[in-house]
């Protein structure tokens, strides 16, 4: 289903970035960096007052003609962003939802190894696992 | 000295993980028996109370960094805070709710708006700390001011707690200039 995710930092850079292996790697890390512009403008609170401000999930980020990118944050700014491959029978915005809760809660269970700093990037196997169990459902 | 007190902070803070209901609960007993070994090491390290104070507001600190994503995300439809008073809700809710029941007060200062307290018992800390005569300024709550000032500042509103002797235990709330203009 989705073809990169990666957590990114409150400071913008990456803690984790794991894409799917078929494609080119450098591709996704260039869309993940251009897509933390379109979030830093989601969550700054000079925004329109369209988008309820205080919300975690930020929706569909931006389209292009091969991929969608969704967002959300964390109260703690730390971003998650997924690319989605386009071609696939779209995916309804309560999967893409589930699927960042989930991602929220295995980036809380490794927050809460007491030997992890914040701020390192993310080893946790655990994580790897459920990272890897969301990109390759459909295959 | 600097080693096993990482080790205790880092025992103690998944036991309030634990503790937060987000996963099993805890034991009473083991958290009790955590804090005062917790405190007992400080108490080795340092020479006056005042230092002890610092030490166990620095534990506090590691705990509150890791442990506001897992407060927030097992809280059901709790939304990113913006503003400064939805964050010292959450710390007032929340967080105490891990320790027990929610805290009592949430007061803003009269001449200071950058100054809020916090008043509430304790049920958890405190409850098997009795402190000496001599060192009655002395309050444990030092390490639940560090969880608290480790939760504002990572959200993003940087401040300075420290805790005070009232009746009730008070938490004295300063956030920097740059988040209340």
């Amino acid at each position: 289903m989705a073809v990169c995710i990666a957590v990114i930092a409150k400071e913008n850079y990456p803690l984790y970035i794991r894409s799917a292996p078929t494609e080119n790697e450098l591709k996704f890390h260039y869309m993940v960096h251009t897509s933390l512009d379109v979030v830093d403008e989601k969550i700054s609170a000079m925004g329109k007052a369209l988008v309820d401000q205080r919300e975690l999930y930020l929706g569909l980020l931006y389209p292009t003609e091969d991929y969608k990118v969704y967002g959300y944050v964390t109260n703690s700014k730390v971003k998650f962003v997924m690319v989605v491959d386009s071609s696939n029978t779209a995916l309804r915005d309560n999967e893409i939802r589930s699927m960042f809760r989930k991602l929220h809660n295995s980036y809380t269970d490794v927050m809460c190894n007491p030997f992890y700093n914040p701020g390192d990037r993310i080893q946790s196997r655990a994580f790897d696992n459920m990272v890897m169990s969301m990109m390759v459902q459909v295959c | 000295c600097e080693s096993r007190r990482w080790r205790y902070g880092g025992a103690l803070h998944a036991r309030e993980v634990g503790a937060s209901g987000a996963r099993a609960k805890v034991s009473l007993s083991a958290f009790a028996l955590l804090f005062s070994e917790l405190v007992q090491h400080c108490q080795s390290c340092v020479f006056l109370v005042a230092e002890l104070q610092v030490h166990l507001a620095a534990l506090g600190r590691q705990v509150g960094a890791h442990v506001l994503d897992a407060l927030v995300a097992s809280e059901k439809g709790a939304q990113r805070e913006t503003k400064v008073l939805g964050a010292l809700l959450l710390v007032k809710g929340a967080m105490w709710k891990a320790f027990g029941k929610e805290a009592n007060k949430l007061e803003q200062a009269n001449d200071d708006a950058c100054t809020f307290y916090i008043i509430g018992r304790q049920p958890l800390i405190n409850t098997y700390i009795s402190v000496p005569k001599e060192d009655s300024r002395f309050n444990c709550a030092g390490f639940t001011a560090g969880i608290v000032e480790a939760m504002l500042t990572h959200s993003g509103f940087p401040a300075k707690v420290t805790a005070r002797w009232h009746k009730d235990t008070t938490l004295m709330i300063k956030f920097e200039e740059a988040v209340i203009a």
